[in-house]
């Protein structure tokens, strides 16, 4: 099991900001010196899901509505996209039995690509 | 980032072609045919145009276009009644709903009537002939800003059908019946001959059901019934 299958519920993590540079491009960022991160409008459209409640599954689902593919390519297309939210610091996740959040920690500066 | 292909249609049956028949139907006959003149700079596309639903239904049957561009609000019935006519038509064209400005409710609306598309009118010549394409090689359309408002919509949508569904789990066998029998139109009095119970139980199973589904009247209370096919509409 991988570590966003081993957590329930995303949500952003606290510090975490949104801005638009001056040529349309959506950047991710967190304080500190974890890496900016570029989002297309569909993984921008993921983070905006990522409020706490809303699980992988009904991700899923809705997005069943409007895109193409299958919903296990579905589900491993938005696995991935908040996987490399998570690993660049940018989530945290809620297990589905309420315990407290917790953070994933950053990849190494050697780990990243 | 990974970007998640966009919705592939059903396949048609229609094998494609080197040139694709696109209906312009808009009433402003400037606009069509600025349209017009884009899309036959773009590529192989034959551009026909419409001012109405009639004449747009007219241009579909006698072409067999692909795509269709409507005016949300085409006059002659606007988006409803054009997807209601294309729908009888085998293989109905792609619809791209084109509205003044980029409105929310304005695209949960053009997605339900059976718009595969929508944009408005702000975007620029080359985004309205990509969008074009799009559909053509069946996908769907949406603008990428309001995207991420659209799946929450759907997520919350999807949560309410849930929420629902196992509210109408809550009513007794006597409930459901009496919520079959208001949707059939039967008042209380109907409701209470039918059942052979006093109109004031009648009153009261009216009242639990509408309570345990969490709606606010009769007609809330049947429009759950006929989501969920616990009747069917005649």
């Amino acid at each position: 099991m991988n570590a966003v299958q081993a957590y329930g519920v995303p949500r952003h993590r606290d510090g975490a900001r949104l801005r638009v540079e001056a040529n349309g491009t959506t950047i991710l960022e967190t304080p500190g010196d974890a890496p900016r991160v570029a989002l297309n409008p569909t993984a921008l459209a993921l983070w905006e899901l990522c409020d706490g409640e809303t699980t992988v599954q009904e991700m899923v689902a809705a997005a069943a509505d409007l895109f193409a593919a299958a919903d296990d390519r579905l589900h491993e297309d938005i696995q991935r996209v908040l996987a490399e939210l998570t690993e660049a610091g940018l989530l945290e996740w809620t297990p589905t039995s309420g315990a407290a959040p917790q953070v994933l920690p950053a990849p190494r500066p050697e780990e990243r690509a | 980032m990974t970007s998640l292909p966009l919705r592939t249609l059903p396949e048609t049956g229609r094998p494609a072609t080197s040139g694709t028949t696109v209906v312009l139907a808009d009433p402003a006959r400037l606009f069509r045919s600025s349209l017009g003149l884009a899309l036959g700079a773009a590529g192989p596309f034959r551009a026909l145009e419409a001012e109405d639903v009639e004449g747009a239904l007219a241009q579909v049957r006698m072409s067999g276009a692909q795509v269709v561009l409507a005016h949300q609000d085409l006059p002659g019935g606007g988006l409803s009644q054009l997807c209601a006519g294309l729908d009888s038509l085998s293989p109905s064209p792609r619809v791209l709903a084109l509205a003044e400005y980029a409105d929310h409710a304005g695209l949960l609306s053009a997605l339900e009537l059976g718009a595969q598309g929508y944009l408005s009118k702000e975007c620029r010549l080359d985004e309205f002939v990509d969008a074009v394409r799009q559909l053509e090689r069946g996908e769907a359309v949406v603008p990428p800003a309001m995207l991420g408002g659209l799946l929450s919509d759907l997520v919350l949508r999807r949560r309410q059908v849930g929420e629902d569904r196992d509210r109408l789990g809550t009513l007794s066998r006597q409930e459901r019946r009496v919520l079959e029998f208001l949707a059939r139109g039967l008042n209380q009095e109907g409701i209470a001959r039918e059942l052979v119970i006093s109109p004031q139980t009648a009153r009261t199973h009216i009242q639990n059901v509408i309570a345990k589904l969490g709606v606010h009247s009769r007609i809330e209370a049947v429009a759950v019934a006929f989501e969920h096919g616990l009747v069917e509409a005649s």
